[in-house]
């Protein structure tokens, strides 16, 4: 008997994509690797940093989980994913250690803390491992863009309040009356609850006008004008053309 | 009792085996172009901020002694006579400590450089700006009384702090005073 191949459409692959960033944003909505969302947001481009290293080992982890998923049995799944995350991470470990190493000493411990980062081991073990290579892929890719939008927005928040600068560029007169609580970890915390609150309003706003108009077009569909309409166009199609 | 190795064991044995032998291969290649050679990322670093070539001059260390917290973890002597020292305290707010490159000559702190620091943007990188390093460029290694001096420092020189980062501005000090120390010791002084 031949072996039946499933094709994946563009859609299915890449639907993961914007998931990842908005409805599953895993800081603001799964509320995931809030270790390094805390410690590492302090300007802006450290959360940057961050947010590109961890999804560049999303994709990695995902795709090789992924393409072992038939390989690794059941029972040492998750030794087995944390060795491909370990991988990747110390790549990226190495890499920023040689090619940027004022970066890599302001992130410090919490690159090789991305083989730990809760984000990570759960997309391969929620996704990957059940889920064609390119799908997972984009589901890393998704949850990291989320990841990283996430933390550079709080960096940015942290730092304009915090140091009085955006990206490391001081603006002028705001640096006199910066709040410095903002940079040190209590304000870590009031930034990300402040975020999360704005975060989900917004979003949940847009869901519920969403579901309205849905509801709104299914009640018209069922209404009785619109069924015989409906009745109508059926008998037109089964009598050849309109008479 | 006896051990049970059946197919499934096997497996699981294998494929643990089969992954970290290619995480180590992936690894090793990685790790050939991304070696760091920290002595010409130093002496880089050094041709940045003082133009004198370096000799290739040693030092001997016998009997110098200096705070438990801080080292001199580099020592270079320029063509011009100066000496170029990497200066390292632990006291800093990240676990590696602060290492500054201090210059002295001719009895003067010519300069005093971040080498190697994290300290929290906004609050202890203060201390690593020019404007914060170079207020130790205004005395010779004669102002620093170690004798007179307490646990906090040598007596004789004034330098401001940091507000918020108090042990990172400590740690500072006690890197530029490790660096008079250790010149004076090597001048026989």
């Amino acid at each position: 008997m031949a072996k039946k191949r499933t094709n994946l459409s563009l859609s299915e692959i890449v639907a993961p994509l914007p998931a990842g960033i908005v409805k599953n944003n895993p800081v603001f909505r799964l509320v995931l690797g809030t270790c390094p969302t805390l410690a590492v947001t302090t300007s802006a481009i450290n959360g940057l940093s961050m947010g590109l290293a961890t999804t560049f080992v999303l994709i990695g982890a995902n795709a090789i989980v992924s393409l072992l998923r038939n390989f690794i049995p059941q029972k040492v799944r998750i030794p087995c994913f944390i060795l491909v995350i370990a991988t990747f991470s110390t790549v990226v470990e190495m890499v920023m250690n040689y090619a940027l190493p004022d970066l890599y000493e302001t992130l410090g411990l919490f690159i090789p803390l991305i083989v730990v980062n809760c984000i990570v081991l759960a997309r391969a073990e929620s996704f990957a491992s059940v889920n064609p290579v390119l799908p997972s892929m984009m589901d890393g890719l998704g949850i990291g863009l989320g990841f990283t939008v996430s933390l550079t927005f709080m960096g940015l928040f942290r730092e304009f309040l915090g140091a009085g600068s955006v990206f490391g560029y001081a603006i002028p007169g705001l640096q006199d009356v910066a709040m410095t609580i903002f940079i040190l970890p209590a304000g870590g915390f009031l930034a990300f609850g402040l975020l999360m609150v704005v975060y989900n309003q917004i979003f949940d706003a847009i869901d519920r006008k969403r579901a309205a108009r849905r509801a709104a077009l299914s009640a018209k569909k069922d209404s009785p004008e619109m069924q015989a309409a409906v009745e109508l166009a059926e008998r037109a199609d089964e009598e050849g053309g309109v008479q | 009792m006896k051990l049970k190795i059946d197919n499934e064991s096997v497996r699981l044995v294998v494929s643990l085996a089969v992954i970290a032998f290619f995480a180590a291969l992936v690894l090793s290649v990685v790790h050939m172009f991304t070696i760091v050679d920290e002595e010409a990322r130093l002496r880089e670093k050094i041709g940045e901020v003082y133009s004198a070539p370096l000799t290739d001059q040693t030092f001997d260390w016998t009997g110098y002694v200096d705070r438990p917290d801080t080292s001199i973890s580099n020592c270079y002597r320029a063509e011009d006579g100066a000496y170029i020292m990497i200066a390292k305290s632990d006291k800093a707010y990240s676990s590696s400590g602060i290492e500054l490159i201090v210059i002295i000559k001719d009895d003067l702190i010519k300069d005093v450089i971040k080498y190697k620091a994290s300290e929290t943007p906004g609050i202890g990188s203060k201390l690593l700006e020019d404007s914060y390093l170079k207020q130790f460029t205004k005395y010779s290694v004669d102002d620093f009384d170690f004798a007179s001096g307490t646990a906090g420092g040598a007596a004789g020189i004034d330098v401001a702090y940091v507000t918020g980062a108090t042990r990172s501005s400590t740690g500072v000090r006690y890197a530029v005073e490790a660096a008079v120390k250790a010149y004076l010791f090597l001048e026989g002084k």
